[in-house]
């Protein structure tokens, strides 16, 4: 039978309705539930998985069969990315240590931090397509690709730059930790004769020239020239970066415009002094060198990684898979000395001066006891007296008593090495039953165990380092 | 004063519904068929895959926010929905589970963008916080796993978790 109601004059209920709710919807009278969620297909399903954290998907693959394809399917593109990953690592580490493919990774991975703040929300954002912007000012120039990098030491924004047919010019951007910032342009194509480079002030027989560096000695390889010795390519490339057609359309170039803009605005008040003047100064260097990384470039960095929840799971995925990796490489288990579960990244830089910085945790097995053990090193670079200096610290957590014992060292600007065991502390303080009669011994035993397990990477050029300096470093001597 | 266009909707239990064409042109399926349709008419339309039930619910939603345009619910949803949508759409969610999910079909089929979002986003809240074995035991799923098939899962899971 046919019935009609006027929309307006409907009740919320009637007695069928009522029924047939407690059949289906109040099943738990009958001490039954109905799946409802059975009856919704894929891709509602998948709609709502899109609301879920990845966090939350994590639970939501164990519900069932169904739930789990539906999360790993292309309906839900931030875990489905996570997924790939995961197979992918599954399949590329588990035949050979490979550091350069885990580098590479990661640099993919952060690479994906350009491309998802200019991306929509839609699914497809993990899509790898260019961005080209033109700038129709002369000389013109368009970025022809572009990165943004993120290492534990810093960051990094490299452009490749099209200003006309056969010029094109490579600016890389690097803030490291060591407070060295450092600009490089490098020419990548010079096939027109007729392109004039005083325009930008640039010498194209020279490769790289390095702009701007705060401390650091001077190589043969490069030009140094100050921020301000070379106004006219930074004016320039700053100015067209400060139109408002580059605001809000690229995270990268915000960066980029600000860090040009940095400078040229902060000096205006003080022009007598140079940066390197203002630097030694503390309370300058935190106003000028710190209030730049901190605020204007690592920050945002971090900030976009926390909203970009896919970035950094995937960034735990490869280093954990990564670690895991190792560990599998390298297991013996007859020994009485060994070292397991290893996660964390040294990150090593010889390019002028050695930099180092690690954070990592491992088990330690030692006479059939296994110690949970945390090793730091970070490296601090100041000005006006030795250059650098680092705290580093190596603590170990008693499996009986749960207790937690530490052995320190310091590195100074005029030492190349970590200076073990300084002053009271000494092999004693990590109450440890073991054969060895030194802090080096013990220090140099737990070194090759653990790079043997640890990615080592340059975090100046972002790429597999092998671990002799960083032996070297860490291994040290004993005070 | 020219009287207000009427479209009348037929649900699959043979129920009609008499409701103000601007209304229902928030419905994209809805709104194709009757530009496909004679405009002097009263159109009649039948929604042969929804009930009398979630259709009038979808025809409270559509009267309300046909003049008062809902807000977009953030993916992924950081805490209760609760937290962002307005308080007619808390009062309207106010509903069994069995209408909710008839309510995501239903918003699916007439392609009601902003329906499916909100009533989407409510079961993510209802999701949100439990365990799987909290989540089968909320809807009535089977857990359909070999020991074997859920052990590799929570093993993969193991790579996400923060060192």
């Amino acid at each position: 039978m046919k019935r009609h109601f006027d929309s307006e004059s409907l009740s919320p209920s009637d007695a069928s309705d009522e029924k047939r709710s407690k059949i289906e919807g109040g099943g738990s009278s009958f001490g039954l539930k109905i799946n409802h969620l059975a009856n919704l297909d894929y891709d509602s399903l998948g709609y709502i998985m899109n609301y879920m954290t990845i966090e939350e998907l994590l639970n939501c693959r164990l519900v069932n069969t169904t739930w789990n394809e539906i999360v790993g399917s292309r309906r839900v593109p931030s875990f489905y990315a996570v997924k790939n990953l995961m197979d992918y690592c599954v399949e590329c580490l588990s035949t050979e240590r490979n550091d350069e493919l885990y580098v590479s990774l990661k640099k993919w991975i952060d690479g994906k931090l350009y491309s998802l703040t200019l991306a929509s929300k839609e699914p497809g954002f993990f899509s790898d397509t260019p961005n080209p912007l033109v700038v129709d000012k002369y000389p013109t120039m368009t970025v022809i690709s572009s990165s943004v990098g993120w290492v534990d030491d810093g960051s990094h924004i490299e452009l490749m730059i099209h200003i006309k047919e056969g010029i094109k010019i490579r600016i890389h951007i690097h803030l490291s930790n060591t407070e060295d910032e450092l600009v490089y342009i490098t020419v990548e194509q010079n096939e027109d004769p007729t392109f004039d480079w005083n325009l930008l002030n640039i010498d194209p027989s020279v490769n790289n020239i390095l702009v701007h560096q705060l401390d650091g000695e001077e190589s043969g390889l490069y030009q140094e020239v100050e921020y301000w010795q070379n106004p006219t390519f930074f004016n320039y490339v700053g100015s067209l970066l400060l139109e408002e057609r580059f605001r809000g359309d690229s995270f990268c170039f915000k960066l980029l415009r600000i860090f040009l803009d940095f400078p040229k605005h902060e000096l205006t008040s003080e022009p007598k002094l140079t940066l390197r003047d203002q630097v030694c100064n503390h309370a300058l260097k935190f106003k000028y060198s710190d209030d730049l990384r901190e605020r204007l470039i690592q920050k945002p960095l971090e900030n976009v990684k926390k909203l970009n929840e896919p970035v950094s799971i995937m960034e735990r995925v490869v280093s954990n898979m990564y670690s895991n990796c190792l560990n599998n490489f390298n297991q013996d288990e007859g020994s009485l000395f060994d070292i397991t579960n290893v996660k964390g990244a040294a990150y090593s830089n010889a390019f002028r001066k050695d930099m180092h910085f690690i954070q990592t945790t491992f088990d330690m097995r030692l006479n059939n006891d296994i110690y949970k053990c945390e090793l730091e090193v970070k490296e601090v670079f100041y000005y006006g007296c030795d250059g650098y200096e680092g705290e580093h610290s190596f603590s170990i957590i008693d499996p009986k008593t749960k207790k937690y014992y530490g052995l320190s060292g310091i590195a100074y600007g005029t030492y190349d090495t970590v200076v073990w065991g300084k002053g009271d502390k000494s092999l004693n303080e990590l109450k440890i039953d073991s054969q060895f009669d030194s802090v080096i011994s013990f220090i140099e035993f737990v070194i090759d165990s653990l790079l043997e397990k640890l990615p080592i990477i340059d975090a100046f050029h972002c790429t597999a380092t092998d671990s002799g300096s960083l032996r070297y470093y860490l291994v040290g001597i004993e005070e | 004063m020219s009287e207000t266009k009427q479209v009348e909707l037929t649900s699959k239990d043979k129920v009609s519904f008499k409701v103000d064409r601007d209304v229902i042109l928030m419905s994209g399926l809805v709104k194709d068929m009757l530009e496909e349709g004679d405009e002097d008419e009263t159109p009649i339309i039948p929604i042969p895959n929804v009930d009398s039930k979630p259709l009038q619910k979808v025809i409270e939603y559509c009267q309300y926010h046909h003049k008062e345009p809902a807000q977009e619910i953030e993916k992924p949803l950081k805490g209760k929905i609760e937290d962002v949508i307005c308080d007619w759409d808390k009062k309207f969610l106010e509903i069994d589970q069995s209408l909710l999910i008839e309510l995501i079909m239903a918003a699916n089929y007439l392609n009601i963008k902003d329906l499916l979002d909100l009533t989407c986003a409510k079961v993510a809240s209802m999701i949100k916080g439990k365990s799987p074995e909290q989540i089968r035991e909320m809807f009535g799923i089977e857990n359909d796993f070999t020991p074997e098939e859920e052990a590799k899962i929570r093993e993969e899971n193991k790579w996400c978790e923060e060192a």
